[in-house]
């Protein structure tokens, strides 16, 4: 699989959303700062101003214009070194007194555009000034005017450091990403050679695990288990085709030696029909061991969970108890059935009549004469337990879970008639409801214990 | 009948003809469905897997045209869904392949001699039995005999199919609803507990056996 460069990978385009959208964001935060210096600075300038203007104002009030213009050339020739300048004009412009007549003849603030003085030469950037003009009785307006150059300079100082900050984010957004981009492209790749190798035929690979536990890891783990899974079904599916081809050989072959027979032989009508009987009963053998292997992968395959209905299950465990009593007497067995009436269950009562039937059934072809089998059924309401004990021979532990193989037979009941997927099928049905089934010792004998619960037996 | 199977086709004719019956072939859904309009028959045996149109949609054609002909499925061994889906398109009885000669015989007779409309009769007489299905009682020669519900139901069945055979599998579906193979021999149990009572006192057997078939009852014993 190729994999996909570095710009196109998650990684990368998430660390690019971010880094833009942090960008957006540093830039509104800028221009706000920005604004609000400014607005702040022009409005101390303002006030400033206004109080120097209503001070010469009250100055004229009190003097008349020739006690004004003493004040202004007072301030003038005192501080000259001040930002501030004044200016009386009449309405031509013309100045009447101190040294500025930048505005223009009415009432109000003004702002000027003016190219800086000789001695601030250091800037070609024309100076912006604020004006407050005031009107004077007998067509005289007094200015006083201040340079905005603290306002610009601030504005710059925030503009160049937010262009700083802007350039320290895209580096370090884009060295960020850049690292984390290929940090992620470098366990795609290790999965993905992973991977790789397991399409390869490699099973028993699994997908590496870091110590970091992180998402990718998380997901890793999580198809390791369904690796595991696979595996072993993989490996079960070998086996029971393994398991097939060797049980069906023995059975076909014994026919095949039986016709072969009957064909070179010189056999009597009698005979002849005796034999061909006899392959009917084998092929009939053969043909019921296929039959539970299909019922089987029906089983397994989880479409008859379609049809689960509820139905009383007392009633199903009685019946099949009733069927078999009378064979389990006649072979000196007893059946002592404790079945409380009304327990229901979900599910398919078909196949879980057959589960009860094969259960019991086991009790009684596997045992030997005398044996006391009891059935009982107990629900809390929740669980429903179903419990087969014997006092037979029992199972030994280490053989407790391999009964539930397709075809595997205790070396003691290879004598009695079946196919070993008795069991096999009682597994699948139970699987099939979420249900449980435990094999333990009854001391002496064989205790089967059921469990369904009845949230896992409803339909999925 | 109809079915694709060329072997299973000569074999079920060969046979239903030897019975005396007289059978018409169709070899595919369509052919099956004409025929089965045009002619009025009196058993369909109809297999699941058909081309151009399988069995089920076929019989749920015909019954919802008012086909009222008694139908046996033929359906393969997997299709362990496939009784109910049968029934429920309006099927009368299945049988699973690869079956016995004897066991579809006995199936195509009970089906035959269904009474088309069912008249609920309260108490079956043969051959000095007396069975009353309400007070579920049995008495021979007038004797009452004691059984156990699942005896009882056996005998019922036996002597609704009087003259008929009667097969292991189907008493196994009818009297018990066990729809698998089981491993021992209920079927004889059950039937020779039933003899013991019904013959007590030394009276000739009702229950006849026939061999590598079923059960039957005459219903001149």
């Amino acid at each position: 699989m190729k994999l996909p460069s570095l710009v196109e990978t998650i990684g990368f385009k998430l660390s690019a959303l971010y880094l833009g959208l942090f960008l957006v964001s540093f830039l509104a935060i800028g221009v706000s700062v920005y604004l609000l210096t400014c607005h702040t600075l022009e409005q101390q300038l303002k006030s400033g101003i206004e109080t120097e203007a209503n001070r010469l104002k009250a100055e004229y009030d009190s003097g008349g214009l020739a006690e004004l213009k003493d004040e202004i050339d007072e301030l003038i020739g005192f501080q000259a070194h001040t930002a501030l300048e004044y200016g009386v004009i009449d309405k031509h412009g013309g100045l009447i007194a101190g040294n500025f007549n930048h505005f223009q003849p009415y009432e109000g603030w003004q702002t000027v555009l003016r190219t800086p003085s000789a001695k601030n030469t250091s800037t070609t950037e024309k100076e912006r000034i604020y004006i407050r003009v005031m009107a004077l009785p007998n067509n005289a307006w007094l200015g006083v005017g201040q340079h905005g150059e603290t306002i610009q300079n601030a504005g710059n100082a925030v503009i160049k450091a937010f262009i700083g900050g802007f350039v320290l984010v895209i580096f370090l957004g884009s060295v960020g990403g850049f690292y984390i981009s290929r940090t992620f492209l470098k366990k795609i790749q290790r999965i993905t050679t992973s991977t790789e190798m397991i399409i390869a035929g490699d099973l028993k690979h699994r997908l590496p695990v870091s110590k970091n536990r992180d998402e990718l890891d998380k997901l890793a783990l999580l198809l390791n288990l369904m690796l595991d899974k696979i595996g072993a079904l993989i490996e079960n599916v070998q086996q029971v085709s393994n398991d097939i081809a060797h049980d069906l050989r023995t059975p076909i072959s014994h026919l095949k030696f039986r016709l072969e027979g009957a064909l070179t032989g010189n056999l009597s009508v009698d005979q002849y029909q005796e034999r061909i009987a006899f392959a009917i009963e084998e092929v009939d053998t053969i043909l019921a061991t296929f039959s539970a292997l299909l019922r089987i992968s029906q089983i397994e395959s989880g479409s008859r969970r379609r049809g689960f209905k509820t139905f009383n299950f007392s009633q199903v465990v009685t019946s099949v108890t009733h069927a078999l009593s009378p064979v389990a007497e006649e072979q000196g067995k007893t059946i002592s059935p404790d079945i409380p009436p009304d327990i229901t269950l979900i599910g398919d009562k078909e196949l879980l009549t057959q589960l009860v039937f094969n259960l019991l059934e086991n009790a009684i072809t596997h045992t030997s004469g005398n044996t006391r089998i009891h059935v009982s059924l107990c629900s809390s309401g929740i669980h429903t337990e179903l419990i087969v004990a014997d006092d037979g021979p029992g199972i030994a532990e280490a053989d407790r879970l391999k009964v539930f193989q397709r075809f595997y037979r205790l070396e003691q009941s290879r004598t009695t008639p079946g196919n070993g997927l008795g069991l096999s099928i009682v597994a699948a049905i139970v699987d099939l409801h979420g249900g449980t089934i435990a094999l333990t010792d009854n001391h002496p004998g064989l205790k089967v214990v059921l469990n369904f619960g009845h949230k896992q037996s409803q339909p999925a | 009948m109809i079915e694709d199977d060329n072997e299973t086709r000569d074999y079920v004719s060969a046979g239903l003809k030897e019975a005396g019956h007289t059978v018409d072939f169709a070899r595919d859904g369509y052919e099956g469905l004409l025929l089965a309009k045009a002619g009025r028959y009196d058993l369909l045996i109809v297999d699941r897997m058909l081309p151009h149109l399988d069995g089920l949609t076929l019989v749920k054609t015909l019954r919802s045209s008012h086909e009222s002909a008694p139908v046996l499925f033929l359906t393969t061994m997997s299709g362990i869904d496939d009784r109910v889906e049968g029934l429920n398109a309006g099927g009368d009885d299945y049988l699973v392949k690869p079956f016995a000669f004897s066991e579809l015989s006995a199936r195509v007779n009970a089906l035959l001699r269904r009474p088309r409309e069912t008249t609920e009769q309260k108490i079956l007489r043969i051959a000095g039995l007396e069975i009353d299905l309400l007070k579920r009682t049995v008495r021979r020669n007038g004797q009452l005999i004691d059984l156990q519900p699942t005896e009882f139901r056996l005998l019922e069945y036996l002597v609704r199919h009087a003259g008929q055979v009667v097969t292991r599998t189907m008493l196994l579906e009818n009297v018990w609803d066990f729809h698998f193979d089981p491993k021992t021999n209920i079927v004889e149990t059950h039937i020779s507990r039933l003899r013991g009572k019904l013959n007590a006192g030394n009276k000739p057997d009702l229950i006849q056996t026939v061999r590598g078939a079923g059960y039957m009852i005459h219903e001149a014993a």
